[in-house]
């Protein structure tokens, strides 16, 4: 799990989990943005299945170099890491687009919106610390290139 | 990345559109008049939101669809006031004060909920600067 995660190849699964994580952020804060709008449902995509589709991906990748293909497996603009579409996540040339579905929780108020101001918060937390961590992983892998530029650390 | 903090923005604008409306309603509990006089007493605002943007041609974020004027009034029983009306009585607008303080307590916990969004969109654009540092 760690040698794909710090590994040369590390990068095009990094691009996608940021692109991923700003592409929620803009649903959650659209839900931030309602919490007092009537009729408004709060609308979420799954992390997991995202993961999952990340992992099968990775996988697919790691099968296809094990089999010899070379590091041919390994080029291109996406680094070999062709992304199967979900329902909920697609890759558009313009990063990832989200099909978020609403998430049924919480009592329905007087004003058709089942808020959860809690959950709602813990997402936007959540969301932010998975940037962050994929963005210091990006930032890791440049400063590598960069000890290996300089031939220094 | 763009325009996250488009949404957020949406919101803070119109919640405070509605802690405006909240204040004026607040400040205009004690004029009186006479609905069908010269002097008529000033009606109640509601602020209503739907979601979208469109000022900014998006369907995300929030946006005030209208401000209805809800015109019900309370008499009060004062003949000696020059707005009386014949039957000596001041009409004032209907406002519960504790339903006006309950939305503005919302609409203030809301803004900063949204403010709390932002913040957290900040350190997101700040990590990916320090990706370029």
């Amino acid at each position: 799990m760690f040698d794909r995660l710090v590994g040369r190849n590390a990068m095009p699964a990094l691009e996608r989990a940021l692109q991923f994580a700003s592409a929620r952020q803009r649903v959650i804060v659209n839900n931030i943005a309602n919490l007092e709008t009537p009729g408004f449902r709060p609308v979420d995509v799954s992390v997991e299945g995202f993961q999952d589709q990340l992992r099968a991906a990775i996988d697919d990748r790691q099968a296809r170099l094990a089999s010899g293909v070379g590091d041919g497996a390994a080029s291109g603009a996406d680094g070999g890491l062709s992304l199967e579409d979900t329902d909920e996540v697609m890759l558009t040339t313009s990063g990832l687009e989200l099909t978020p579905r609403p998430i049924g929780e919480g009592i329905l108020g007087h004003d058709g919106n089942d808020r959860s101001l809690e959950r709602i918060l813990q997402s936007l937390t959540e969301n932010v610390m998975q940037f962050r961590f994929a963005a210091a992983l990006v930032r890791g892998q440049f400063a590598s290139l960069d000890a290996a530029i300089r031939e220094r650390p | 990345m763009s325009g996250l903090l488009d949404v957020s923005v949406s919101a803070l604008v119109a919640q405070r559109t509605r802690l405006d409306a909240i204040a004026a309603n607040l400040a205009s509990a004690d004029i009186g008049g006479n609905p069908n006089g010269p002097v008529k007493p000033p009606s109640i605002r509601e602020v209503l939101f739907a979601t979208g943007d469109p000022a900014n041609n998006s369907e995300l974020g929030v946006h005030v669809a209208d401000i209805r004027e809800v015109r019900a009034f309370i008499p009060r029983y004062e003949p000696l006031n020059p707005y009386a009306d014949a039957d000596g009585r001041v009409w004032y607008p209907d406002i519960n004060p504790v339903e006006q303080q309950v939305n503005m307590m919302l609409a203030a916990r809301s803004y900063e909920a949204n403010i709390a969004a932002i913040e957290a969109t900040k350190s997101m654009t700040n990590s990916a600067m320090e990706i370029l540092s």
